[in-house]
């Protein structure tokens, strides 16, 4: 008899059917991410702006007798900053990361799947489209809501730690939800956009190419079309400057710091810039990228015609 | 003599295992299936059919990732139009076309199939580690799959069907572009798991010699409609009549059969092929030896003669469709 019987056995676990069925997808999505040595390193670059901001928030807590008056006025400015300005300039400081981030992970997360025609594997399980898409979406958003939300959750916790007030706490509570909506606000379209680009090529660093292209193009369009047609508004062509917009409505932070801080690079007063605007822009670019999404991934089902 | 149309498959009472009703799927004006009734009620089904002959949208449709233009399908008493996850929940499909997930090992890969199959992660390993082991995937198991061979990889498809112990297993051109040996190995596994292991296994391909090596049952699939179906033992012999050898005189007795209406062919090997002129499968062997004892040559040989699958699946080719 052998030691080890090798011959087909009969499944004895139990199979959990109720279990968000994406889980699985984003779990190894985001293992086979940070397999890479590349990622990790950025990673922890990542972590440079965080550790910036909690130096400047600590700071005064634990040598109250520092010179501050005599840092530049820049720094100065800084260590005043509170609130929500603090987390907006987080946020602008993180942006290039986001960015990387979102182009790095999302290239190759349908690409990769339509060159070695994983979707037959997909799709050949207990498994919806919105399954698929929400699985490989979520890869996308843990990663950004890891450099958005968790240093802004971090900086929150230290600010709180740090009050000497009582009612402190109860006071910047609401600033939690805000916070989680700002890090959606910013995450959300660049996954989405993200996965749509991944879904027009079968090669991740095609995929890749496109996004930072346009990327590029679009903010290179709302430096330039702002100044050549003399309407500031156009600044909100680029996705980035829309993305800020919006994120502003969120967090609402002082308008004085705003300004003197250059949140935002063309210096133009964006706060004062029209919602409606940047909220279709956004939204064109995500039904495009959904749309080319839901094309690619359901085109896969279609046997061609003899 | 005439092709029987469709043999009924029952074997059992309950839902049948697998069951397609004037089933239509098109692609845009194309009609890639054009009514297909069959009906299987467990054990091993192979799906035979040229190529473009609607074998795999019918996998497809009956799995619900093709919604049916008309008619219904079902796997298991599950509606594949309407319960498609139900159904992929409890069956394993195997795809023809080469497809993995870049950048896993065979037993990631495999695991990773378990577990978007509804297993747990520590069991999803588990069956991965196993039924890797039972294709014959154990030395290779921690090496990426995009490193395999055709072979291998085709093992490792078949291991990620089965890891969830499906009820039924859908296999879609299992053996295609594999060498001899290979393909052998791929055929007993099959077989051993539609034989030995309870499991109903349904068998897409246009290799006749896979299908007759693995299947008890055929339908077979001409331009999107099922042409014939049945046990492939039955199928061949009730397309089929006698072989008969003659104690004396061959001529006399062939002349005697001829003049009761049969129709006689001659194997080159002494021995006569007797069927019945009608095709109708009236003619029995009891019949034959009386009609030697008449001519005055008796017999000493009647067996009952079979078709070779390729017979079959020609005569089945080449009837008018419905």
């Amino acid at each position: 008899m052998p030691v080890y019987d090798s011959s087909y056995r009969r499944l004895e676990g139990a199979k959990q059917a109720r279990r968000p069925r994406f889980l699985p997808l984003m779990e190894t999505g985001l293992r086979l991410f940070f397999r890479r040595r590349l990622p990790k390193l950025l990673a922890l670059a990542a972590l440079g702006p965080f550790g910036l901001m909690l130096v400047f928030i600590c700071l005064p807590h634990l040598t109250p007798t520092f010179p501050f008056s005599k840092l530049p006025p820049e720094a100065s400015l800084l260590l005043h900053l509170s609130g929500t300005s603090a987390y907006l300039y987080l946020a602008q400081l993180e942006r290039f990361f986001l960015l990387l981030f979102a182009i790095l992970a999302g290239g190759g997360l349908i690409a990769n799947d339509l060159r070695a025609n994983a979707l037959e594997v997909y799709f050949s399980r207990p498994l919806t489209l919105l399954d698929y898409v929400l699985g490989k979406l979520s890869v996308l958003l843990v990663i950004l809501l890891c450099l958005s939300f968790v240093p802004c959750l971090l900086l929150w916790i230290t600010d709180v730690a740090l009050a000497e007030e009582k009612g402190f706490l109860l006071e910047q509570l609401h600033l939690l939800p805000r916070l989680l909506a700002a890090s959606l606000l910013v995450s959300l379209p660049y996954g989405l956009i993200m996965l749509g680009i991944s879904a027009l090529t079968r090669t991740a660093r095609n995929a890749m190419l496109v996004a930072a292209g346009l990327f590029l193009m679009t903010s290179l369009f709302g430096m330039i079309l702002p100044e050549a047609l003399e309407e500031p508004l156009y600044q909100l062509v680029s996705i980035n400057n829309s993305v800020q917009r919006l994120l502003a409505l969120v967090l609402q932070p002082r308008a004085d710091l705003v300004r003197s801080l250059s949140f935002f690079d063309e210096g133009v007063p964006l706060l004062d810039a029209p919602l409606l605007l940047p909220a279709l822009v956004l939204l064109g670019w995500i039904s495009a990228s959904l749309f080319a999404l839901f094309r690619a991934v359901k085109a896969v089902e279609v046997v061609q015609a003899a | 003599m005439s092709v029987p149309e469709t043999t009924t498959l029952d074997r059992a009472a309950g839902p049948p295992v697998l069951a397609a009703r004037g089933l239509v799927v098109r692609y845009g004006r194309k009609e890639a299936l054009k009514g297909v009734d069959v009906s299987f009620h467990g054990g091993s089904l192979g799906l035979l059919g040229p190529n473009g002959a609607g074998k795999s949208t019918f996998l497809r449709a009956i799995l619900g990732l093709l919604k049916p233009d008309r008619g219904s399908a079902a796997v298991l008493g599950f509606d594949s139009a309407r319960a498609g996850l139900q159904i992929r929940a409890q069956s394993g499909y195997m795809p023809e076309s080469d497809c993995h997930v870049p950048g896993l090992s065979g037993v990631e890969f495999t695991a990773y199939c378990g577990r978007i199959s509804g297993l747990g992660g520590a069991d999803a390993r588990r069956r991965a580690h196993e039924v890797l082991v039972y294709v014959g995937l154990q030395e290779e198991r921690y090496r990426k799959v995009e490193e395999y061979s055709r072979g291998m990889r085709q093992k490792v498809k078949l291991a990620a069907a089965l890891v969830h112990d499906p009820a039924v297993l859908f296999l879609d051109e299992p053996t295609s572009g594999l060498d001899p040996q290979a393909r052998q190995e791929t055929l007993e596994l099959i077989r051993d798991l539609a034989h030995n292991k309870g499991m109903h296994v349904v068998l897409s391909s246009h290799l006749l010699k896979d299908v007759e090596t693995v299947c008890d049952e055929v339908i077979v699939l001409a331009e999107g409609q099922a042409r014939t179906s049945g046990r492939i033992d039955a199928l061949k012999r009730m397309a089929s009549g006698f072989v008969v050898r003659v104690d004396g005189e061959v001529e006399r007795f062939a002349r005697s059969a001829q003049e009761a209406g049969l129709t006689v062919e001659r194997d080159g090997r002494g021995a006569l092929l007797v069927q019945d002129g009608g095709g109708a499968g009236a003619l029995t062997a009891r019949a034959l030896f009386a009609l030697g004892r008449a001519a005055g040559t008796p017999l000493r040989h009647v067996v009952p003669a079979e078709e070779s699958l390729e017979d079959l699946f020609l005569r089945a080719l080449a009837q008018e469709p419905r």
